[in-house]
């Protein structure tokens, strides 16, 4: 081998060098450790008690993946990089995103909110409900109306709920409908909920 | 997991134990700033509502609820959930089967309201109008056997 390539190669490890130092500072100053407590302590005593040949066992790994590390820090260096930008943005749109009980297949039909309002009074004979669209759920409706925005859609859905198969050996309440079955109001914007009022459960 | 407390049902004159929360989503969504607390692990919902059918309609018409606060755990009533209706409220959301066991204790299961005794209760309900009941025959229990619902071991949590 000639002095040339002797020359790059020492050049190419002495940054994976300074890269894995680096690194390994930066995964320390920006890596938050979002585990409870209680889940530190249970880890740490499941450490403990590892047995001897674990501990053996962890040290190699640990040696080898290192070393790979080093000889293809390009590609570690790739990923860090893509972990430090990209993860955190998305894991917190993701955690951000709201749930809803409707999914795109319970839409039922779209509907017209000024029709849906004019038909939804609850009539009681003790008025033990107020005399508003939804009775009870008025504030509800009011919020789903509020999140509207041109463009938007909404829609009437009702969740499948689920039903217990009824076997031989199954021993459980026998009921007659699926549980859990939801009804209520959906706001559909570019083919996506964003919004849901719930009228009828079980 | 721990059996849970059930709901109380006022039926034709008797008081069931409801083995369904017809309140959930209410507090869920629109009474969802109201943090109720479990006082103990049989009671994880926070609260016991008492429900009535009254001329063929289904109303709460009570509440014991738990709060917590900074003087340490409140009792809330029907009154704090609806201001306007202390004395009972139409529960025009509620649509499917509710489900009171009755009679003997066939099999305790301490998760739930997993246990099983001699009768289901079932009433349908469309809207908060009580459509149909009908009663299930699950079995013969022992002469011996535990009455009407009941929960065998709970933890109370000592809030301060």
């Amino acid at each position: 081998m000639n002095d040339d390539l002797w020359f790059w190669l020492g050049c190419y490890f002495a940054v994976g060098v300074i890269f894995l130092l680096s690194a390994r500072m930066i995964v320390k100053l920006y890596h938050k450790d979002n585990r409870t407590d209680f889940v530190k302590g249970a880890v740490a005593a499941l450490e403990n008690d590892k047995p001897l040949r674990e501990w053996r066992r962890e040290f190699f790994k640990s040696i080898g993946a290192g070393a790979l590390v080093f000889v293809v820090w390009p590609v570690a260096f790739v990923v860090l990089i893509n972990e430090l930008v990209g993860m955190p943005v998305s894991s917190n749109a993701k955690g951000d995103e709201p749930k809803f009980w409707s999914e795109n297949k319970d839409l039922m039909e779209i509907v017209n909110p000024l029709e849906v309002e004019a038909s939804a009074r609850v009539h009681d004979p003790k008025k033990r409900v107020p005399n508003l669209p939804f009775g009870h759920l008025n504030r509800g409706w009011k919020e789903l109306r509020a999140q509207m925005r041109p463009g938007d859609v909404m829609w009437s859905f009702k969740t499948s709920g689920y039903q217990k198969r009824i076997g031989d050996d199954d021993k459980g309440p026998r009921y007659d409908v699926p549980r859990n079955i939801v009804q209520g109001y959906a706001i559909v914007r570019s083919k996506k909920i964003v919004g849901e009022f719930l009228t009828q459960w079980d | 997991m721990t059996a849970q407390i059930a709901e109380k049902l006022v039926y034709k004159g008797e008081t069931l134990s409801l083995c369904d929360e017809p309140l959930r989503h209410y507090l869920q969504t629109i009474a969802r700033n109201l943090r109720l607390e479990a006082p103990s692990t049989a009671l994880w919902r926070g609260y016991v509502g008492t429900w009535t059918i009254e001329d063929g309609r289904l109303y709460l018409v009570k509440l014991e609820g738990y709060k917590l606060t900074k003087a340490g755990i409140t009792q809330i009533e029907l009154r704090d959930i609806f201001p306007d209706y202390p004395d009972g409220v139409f529960a025009h959301w509620c649509t499917g089967e509710l489900r009171c066991p009755m009679g003997g204790l066939l099999e305790y299961v301490h998760g739930g309201y997993a246990s099983r005794y001699e009768m289901d209760l079932f009433l349908k309900i469309e809207k908060g109008i009580l459509v149909s009941d009908r009663i299930v025959n699950n079995g013969r229990a022992a002469p011996d056997a535990p009455r009407d619902y009941q929960i065998k071991a709970m933890t109370t949590f000592g809030y301060r």
